[in-house]
Formats: structure tokens, sequence, C-alpha cells
């Protein structure tokens, strides 16, 4: 049997509904983020795969990996500002727990207190 | 060879991502996502895509998931410190995700039936395609980075250029004290 580019799909399906599944279950703002890479990566697999499986009759692309790649960057310049936030979030809050940051005028109570 | 391959990847891909899932402590949730990055660069290899696959683990492994250990470190007083979920959230994700998870999986399938006419074999599963050698997919890549996509590669640069002056504007501490140059005695504007 070989491996098709059903098999990779449903594959980058599974990666995708885990990273779904990993944001609506932690709290922890950086598994969300963790949550979210999985998902940016079960795109970037499903690009290669598209480039890489063509239909028949057709010579395999390269544009899906060059769309990967770009995918792979602007993960990496979320991650930093996202990153960014919950160091900021933490200076805040003293938590990284997303549910303590349901007010955003929460912080300048705590400030003034 | 490349099934057995492809079957073991996915099996590590899927051992990572119910780390990710179910483990309460977040050090070992981003080592569900190290082993899960390192299976996709896995796959990414069996598709011939090396340069990618590098990609995935210098960047992906090397860079981003380290910047995320980093914040897990300076944002915990113990790294170990676990935040549980609620009993609710776990329904309800329950839920949401036996409803995508099988509509996706079904729709993928139907596509692939549907689309196959002659089995869509993977060229370069099987070997590396004769249209596309793989000594030369750098250098078309390359190609088409600077040529086809040359607009998009400018703004991914520029798009780095700002992240990385806003994440270090961001992450700044309590104590952060700008550094201004005192302002001239007439205020903005004066010659």
């Amino acid at each position: 049997m070989t491996i098709g580019l059903t098999h990779v799909l449903v594959l980058s399906c599974v990666l995708a509904v885990g990273g779904i599944l990993t944001i609506l279950l932690k709290r922890n703002a950086i598994g969300i983020l963790v949550g979210v890479e999985l998902i940016l990566n079960a795109a970037a697999l499903n690009f290669v795969a598209a480039g890489r499986f063509p239909p028949a009759g057709r010579p395999p692309v390269l544009d899906g990996d060059v769309a990967a790649m770009f995918l792979i960057f602007i993960a990496a310049a979320e991650a930093a500002v996202a990153l960014a936030v919950f160091l900021s979030f933490y200076n805040n809050h003293s938590s990284v727990d997303v549910e303590s940051g349901s007010l955003l005028k929460e912080s300048q109570a705590n400030a003034t207190d | 060879m490349t099934a057995l391959a492809f079957y073991f990847l996915a099996g590590v891909t899927l051992a990572s991502v119910g780390c990710v899932v179910f483990c309460k402590s977040i050090v070992r949730v981003c080592m569900g996502l190290l082993g899960a990055l390192l299976a996709v660069a896995g796959l990414f290899l069996l598709m011939n895509a090396e340069l990618l696959a590098a990609i995935q683990i210098l960047i992906y492994a090397g860079g981003t998931l380290i910047l995320i250990i980093f914040g897990v470190m300076l944002s915990r007083d113990s790294p170990m410190h676990r935040i549980p979920s609620h009993k609710s959230d776990f329904r309800w994700a329950i839920i949401i995700c036996g409803i995508i998870l099988p509509a996706l999986i079904l729709s993928v399938v139907m596509l692939g039936k549907s689309s196959e006419s002659p089995p869509t074999v993977a060229p370069g599963l099987i070997a590396p395609s004769p249209a596309l050698p793989s000594e030369q997919d750098n250098r078309t890549i390359g190609k088409l980075l600077v040529v086809d996509y040359l607009v998009a590669f400018e703004l991914a640069g520029v798009l780095l250029l700002v992240v990385m002056i806003g994440a270090a504007y961001l992450a700044r501490g309590p104590n952060f004290k700008s550094i201004k140059t005192p302002a001239p005695a007439g205020g903005r504007g004066s010659p």
C-alpha cells in the first residue's frame, strides 16, 4: 500500500484538531501558544503534501514548499510577539493564567491597591 | 519501507500530540511540541523536502521552541507549576473536537476518493521524481523565492524586523526606564 496525499492530510487533520483541543483545554497562555503552533504546523504539512503529490499527470511543484517556508517564518514572528505579550501580562498579573486577564482594568486596580 | 517510515512518524506525531493535549505540566507540553515538530520534519524528509526539514528543525525546534521555553522559565516561580483546566472546559472541548475531527477526516477521504482516478502515487515517496531531481529542488526554491515570491519574501523580512522591535518594546520589565534625550528648552519643533 503506497502512501498518498490522503494519508498525509488525515495526519495533519489529527495534528490540527490536537491543536484546537490544546487551545480549548489549556488555561496557561503558553499552552495555548503551543496549540497554535501545532495548528500552523499542520498547515505547513498540508502545503508541502499538496505540492509534492500533484494530481495525476502533472509534475510536482515546489510552491507548497515556499508557502510552508513563509508559514514557518510567520509562526516564529507570532511566537515572539505572543511571548512578549505574555511577559508583559505576567509583570502585571504575576500569572499567565488566561482567566486572570478577563478584565483589562484589573491590572490598574492591582496597581492602585 | 516508506509506508513503514510514514506510519512510524505518524505514531510519533500522535503520541506527541497526546502528550501536548493531556499533560498538565507546561514543560511536558513543550517537550511534546518538540516531538511533534521533529516528527513533522521527518515527514518532510520522507516527502523529499530536505531544505524544509532543515528549516523546520533550525527555526521551529531550535528557535521558536527555545523561545517558548524561555517564556516558561521567565514567567514561573517553578517550571512545574500547573494550571488545572475546568471539567466543563473538558466536556466542551471533547464535544467540539468530536464534531470537527470526523468531519475533517471524512471530507479528506471523500476528496481523495473522488479525485484519484489513478491512485495518486507519490513520485517523491517511491523514488525521486524524474521531472524534479532532488538536488535541483533547492535551486528551484531559491529561484521561486527571489523571482515569483519576491514581494512576499521582502514583506517577510520587514515583518521580522517589526516583530523584533515590537517584541523588545512589549517585553520590557516593570522597572524599565526609557532612555530619553532631555527635551530641548523650547519643546518640540523648536529649531
